[in-house]
């Protein structure tokens, strides 16, 4: 085996342009923010494709209504998966792409093919808002759908695992340099992976239970998707936890003992307690279904939020642990800042959420669409 | 070789970019103009009472945020995907120099795309006034997104004086706004203004297109011929921007153009002027067919037509963009980073110490060259712009060269003489005598199935078995093995031609 410090490329001989925890902050705000809307629109199609089968199946109004009211939803939380998926990309090529550029053009037919099964999903979900608003069942567009996002999920897993141990990497090349082979799964992929959709299942459950408060939802809809999405989170946060501790346990024993040797630990107990708090949440939302009260779906989407926020930090920092000893200490990344451009960016995000601010004030007083008079 | 090279077959990784950019640039170039398209029409049809025109609008804001949102947003995202596979040092160069750039056009775009959902969905919700409003604040963003985004891509062609003198010091950060606003910059920007807005008239004619004209026959002229103006400014505008661009492009690489034009009359112009002369005669019958079609017969414009007119744009776009890259070459990043992603700073010493020699991709660390280092020097060098059967076929472009002949030829690209025809489009060749020769063995085999001329190092002729002979195929190396110490076997009076043919297929 080719000793791993000698297969990492050279790093690119332009410092990066910012401090490396300035990246880290940019790096892990909209990688929770991906993955939260990522596992809404997961767990929220998952839902709202059985649903419409029961819905389509027993002729039940409440769950046809409330399969709709999610499905009508995940247009636009796809865009903001998509969108809020670019910057940590960008980051992450910043800041590993040593490793990062190598693992993608070792997978490189799957990682471009990403992009179209995305946008067919995308499409798809499209197609299922038309159907939906014409109340024709589109579960069969809801199953394409997810099992499309599902190998999209597998090849993430597998690149940002992959990026992770370079001692496979001249094997695979010398064997297959076009990136058609999706490699043999490491012992740390299928866990990586389960977090996520198990996570989407749960956590993104709980977040579509928001939804039920929309004003244009029936009362009988809105109980059905409350006592569904709890219900849903009731089984699977328990997975989820036990999840979260096999990818602990997959880790390498060096990198296990650092992370729960240092602050990982807190952070894997408060990961552990957010759970909790959100199957807490699940049984709440589930005792209140027939209510209309919001404490429970915001108390879940919180405890959600939090858990996300802890398991992005948590893999980051596996992810450090890993690479470090294979020679990529991102801490040791030359930099030279130029703050003035640095600022710019800063006064870009936040004039950009002003007008978010105002966009979203104005789209929330906008009327029913019943009261069109255009 | 710092990174693995993605290795397409057939069509080779830069036509995978080339396929996912021309029809991103198709797309997002109307997300645009489309914003601005939406944002006029808007106003004139609530300054001029014209209540059917907005319900088409409506129609066609849906058409639109669809079209941009998922495929526009997408493809652009798959460009960014090729880029990081065809060229990850490239890439890195890139990102490591704009990531801030990309950021904000990040937050730019967030905010363009809840401002277009916003726009379709509050259709007849919110005060005219504000949807108005909504409106133009998305031709804004979106054009704030292109000055962006262009700024990045016109540094690549021109870098400028000030960023190259500090390119390899650790201090390029300094001379940010200078990359930024490079001399290619406002030109660039105003021919992609220009395409952006004659975009949106084009799909706008291709949706409108669809209107009855039995039952809205009154609307769809209007609608036709407001559409079809919007292709005036690009017409009258685009040879001052272009003109003006083509002289802000570095003379080294204007050359390749005006060599393809001097060479016209004797039919061995280069591809970059003939993607020049596409665009140019496709973007004149878009005028003609636009005049003829959509103008003086409005009525009677139907979506066949629309598409035809889309078709031509796609090709008018294809050209435009394939001569902005095939200006480039051979760098992407003018006299900083070759195509190939050799820095230009580190040619002197890839030749003296190996272009391997610290590559992690190094089949024979430490050993001296085999036939693998000569895949690899393909790899790593010839791959970026040649396939081995398909585009730009390296087995095409040997074809009928022996061993020697084919020797010559790399000897050639490694001098990278100041009068060799490749030097204008073709990165020199980097490497130890030994890897070339590596190279020239690996080709041989691959062209002509077997060595066809004897194992030669040429900085060590006292020692002709300095490089081995082995190879990942293992039939032709037997063939090879038995066959090199033979002399050479077919003519290789074509060695020591500097194939001129070649310099005009490349």
């Amino acid at each position: 085996m080719t000793d791993p410090i000698h297969i990492l490329p050279a790093l690119d001989p332009l410092p990066i342009p910012a401090p490396v925890a300035l990246f880290k902050f940019l790096h892990h705000l909209t990688l929770g923010l991906h993955f939260g809307a990522l596992q809404l629109l997961l767990g929220g199609l998952v839902l709202a494709t059985i649903w419409n089968i029961v819905g389509h199946a027993s002729g039940s109004r409440s769950a046809i209504g409330a399969s709709g009211t999610v499905a009508k939803k995940l247009t636009i939380v796809t865009t903001y998966v998509v969108n809020f998926g670019v910057p940590p990309l960008l980051f992450a090529q910043i800041l590993y792409g040593q490793a990062l550029y190598t693992s993608s053009v070792l997978i490189g037919a799957w990682w471009i093919a990403v992009v179209f099964l995305i946008l067919i999903a995308y499409a798809l979900l499209y197609r299922m808002t038309t159907l939906a608003d014409a109340g024709r069942p589109w579960w069969h567009w809801g199953v394409v759908s997810f099992t499309l996002l599902a190998l999209v999920g597998r090849v993430f897993s597998t690149n940002m695992t992959l990026m992770l141990t370079p001692e496979v990497w001249s094997t695979m090349y010398a064997s297959n340099p076009s990136g058609t082979d999706l490699p043999p799964t490491d012992p740390t992929m299928w866990p990586r992976f389960a977090v996520m959709f198990l996570g989407a299942f749960s956590l993104g459950a709980l977040g579509t239970s928001l939804w039920s408060h929309l004003s244009s939802v029936a009362d009988d809809a809105r109980v059905f998707l409350r006592r569904w999405s709890a219900i849903s989170a009731i089984v699977f946060l328990p997975l989820l936890g036990a999840a979260g501790s096999w990818a602990l346990d997959s880790q390498p024993e060096s990198v296990r003992a650092a992370l729960m040797g240092g602050t990982g630990a807190t952070l894997a107990y408060a990961w552990v307690g957010s759970i909790a708090l959100a199957f807490v949440a699940a049984l709440a939302l589930l005792a209140t279904s027939r209510s209309r009260s919001a404490l429970a779906p915001i108390l879940g989407s919180v405890a959600g939020t939090t858990a996300i926020g802890l398991w992005t930090v948590l893999r980051d920092m596996v992810r450090d642990l890993t690479l470090a000893p294979k020679g990529l200490d991102v801490w040791a990344t030359p930099v030279a800042t130029n703050w003035v451009v640095v600022g710019i960016f800063l006064f870009s995000l936040v004039a950009g959420l002003v007008l978010l601010g105002w966009l979203v004030s104005v789209v929330a007083r906008a009327t029913p669409l019943e009261k069109n008079h255009v | 070789m710092n990174y693995p090279v993605w290795d397409v077959p057939v069509i080779g990784s830069g036509l995978v970019i080339a396929i996912i950019a021309v029809i991103h640039i198709l797309i997002s170039h109307f997300a645009i103009g489309g914003g601005l398209f939406l944002a006029m029409t808007e106003t004139k049809a609530l300054r001029e009472g014209r209540r059917d025109w907005l319900d088409r609008l409506r129609k066609h804001s849906k058409f639109f945020l669809v079209l941009t949102g998922v495929y526009g947003a997408m493809t652009g995202v798959g460009i960014w995907f090729s880029i990081g596979l065809a060229n990850p040092e490239g890439t890195s160069t890139l990102i490591h120099n704009f990531v801030f750039a990309w950021a904000a056009e990040w937050v730019v775009f967030l905010v363009e795309l809840s401002l277009a959902a916003a726009y379709y969905y509050t259709w007849g919700r919110i005060p005219d006034k504000t949807h108005e409003k909504i409106g133009w604040l998305y031709a804004f963003t979106s054009f704030l997104t292109l000055f962006i985004i262009n700024g990045i891509l016109t540094f690549k062609l021109t870098p400028g004086p000030e960023w190259l003198a500090l390119a390899g010091t650790g201090r390029e950060a300094e001379a940010f706004f200078q990359a930024f606003f490079n001399d290619g910059f406002w030109p660039s920007l105003g021919l992609r203004s220009l395409a952006c807005v004659s975009l949106a008239g084009i799909w706008s004619l291709v949706f409108f297109s669809r209107i009855d004209r039995e039952t809205d026959g009154e609307v769809k002229i209007q609608l036709i011929r407001w559409s079809a103006k919007w292709l005036l400014p690009a017409f009258l505008l685009m040879p001052f921007f272009f003109a003006w661009y083509l002289l802000m492009v570095p003379g080294e690489h204007r050359d390749l153009m005006t060599l393809g034009m001097s060479t016209i009359g004797s039919g061995a112009f280069t591809q970059v002027t003939r993607m020049a002369l596409i665009t140019l005669m496709t973007t004149a019958t878009i005028g003609l067919v636009t005049y003829f079609l959509a103008w003086l017969n409005p009525r009677d414009f139907s979506f066949g037509h629309g598409v035809s007119l889309l078709f031509l744009a796609l090709i008018a776009t294809a050209g435009a963009e394939g001569t902005r890259e095939m200006l480039r070459k051979p760098f992407v990043v003018s006299g900083y980073l070759y195509s190939n992603s050799n820095r230009l700073a580190d040619v002197p010493r890839k030749n003296a110490e190996g272009y391997l020699a610290r590559s992690p991709w190094n089949p024979d660390r430490g050993d001296r060259p085999t036939v693998r280092t000569g895949e690899r020097m393909f790899q790593g060098q010839c791959l970026s712009c040649h396939t081995v059967d398909g585009y730009r076929s390296m087995r095409k472009l040997l074809h009928g060269r022996d061993g020697k002949a084919i020797g010559n030829i790399l000897q050639m690209l490694h001098e990278n003489a100041p009068d060799s025809p490749y030097r204008k489009f073709m990165p020199p060749l980097v490497g130890t005598p030994a890897e070339i020769e590596a190279l020239r063995q690996y080709l041989d085999i691959l062209v002509n199935g077997k060595l066809t001329s004897p194992i030669v190092d040429p900085s060590a002729k006292a020692v002709p078995d300095s490089v081995k002979v082995d190879t990942l195929a293992a039939p032709a190396i037997d063939t090879a093995k038995k066959d090199s110490a033979a002399p050479a076997v077919r003519d290789t009076s074509r060695s020591t031609a500097p194939a001129a043919k070649d310099s005009a297929r490349i």
